[in-house]
């Protein structure tokens, strides 16, 4: 095990000088991976490094030791990073919003390509998915999809359900299972699906 | 609504990449700096971390926070 646990876990200046030594590699590393984000200035990688601090030491009995430790830290700081910049890029977007108020209705579209047979058959199979969609998800289901192909953070998604977010990822799972199940259920395999995905 | 072509393109490859039994993010996020670590060594990914590898194929949640992760520690993981 990593003596950064031992460190980090030991009231006093031993605590301090480490914590001072683990903020400036984590502000490193923030920095650079965030580097092509305009919104991470210094104030942004200062304020999730503090964060990451208190989160760090508030789990540090999860470290499993099967990574080093900085590695570990390193992640928490990162997560902590695109979670706030995540809920700063969506916080003005509404579910509602996103979904043009009307969830429960989505609008099929004509396929594209040359092959009037391979056509026929996405276009069954599409239309065949709209109707699950629209009539076999839960209308909670129906939107946690949605709203996850318009890019919307399962976090962001959770917050506006007023649900966990691995609440939304299992209704996600169930909308996707749910689609997957009908579609084999009309006669598609999950090659016919890859073949159609290709050629759309 | 409608859904875009792109949209459309994404939605059957997660649906054709569906399986029964799937971890969740959060069990993927427990195991991502691990999943880094073999990434950037160069170690493959081992038979262990398989389903975290699934996870991605189907999470852009985790795959865009792996890609943090990785430029992150690109530099100083052999210190």
């Amino acid at each position: 095990m990593d003596d950064w646990v031992d460190k980090l876990t030991r009231v006093g200046p031993e605590q301090d000088a480490a914590l001072v030594e683990l903020g400036e590699l984590l502000k490193v590393r923030v920095k650079r991976a965030f580097k092509s984000r305009p919104k991470a200035d210094s104030s942004f990688v200062d304020d999730v490094v503090q964060d990451s601090l208190a989160t760090i030491l508030a789990s540090i009995r999860q470290f499993d030791g099967e990574s080093k430790f900085t590695s570990w830290a390193t992640t928490l700081a990162v997560r902590t990073a695109l979670r706030q910049m995540r809920r700063l890029n969506w916080q003005d977007t509404s579910l509602d919003q996103m979904l043009s108020h009307n969830p429960a209705k989505v609008e099929s579209r004509s396929p594209s390509g040359s092959d009037p047979a391979a056509i026929a058959l996405s276009k069954q199979m599409v239309e065949s998915m709209y109707r699950i969609i629209n009539y076999e998800l839960t209308d909670k289901q129906r939107e946690v999809l949605l709203a996850h192909l318009n890019g919307m953070p399962q976090a962001e998604i959770g917050r506006r359900m007023n649900t966990s977010r691995n609440a939304v990822y299992k209704l996600g799972f169930d909308a996707r299972k749910r689609l997957r199940d009908g579609l084999i259920a009309a006669g598609y395999s999950a090659e016919d699906l890859e073949a159609i995905k290709a050629a759309r | 609504m409608k859904i875009t072509k792109e949209q459309l393109r994404a939605l059957l490859g997660f649906v054709a990449k569906t399986a029964d039994e799937e971890i969740s993010c959060q069990t993927c996020e427990d195991q991502l700096s691990r999943f880094a670590e073999a990434q950037l060594t160069g170690d493959g990914v081992p038979g262990a971390l398989q389903a975290i590898q699934k996870h991605l194929e189907i999470c852009p949640e985790c795959t865009e926070e792996l890609e943090y992760i990785c430029e992150a520690l690109n530099d100083d993981l052999c210190d």
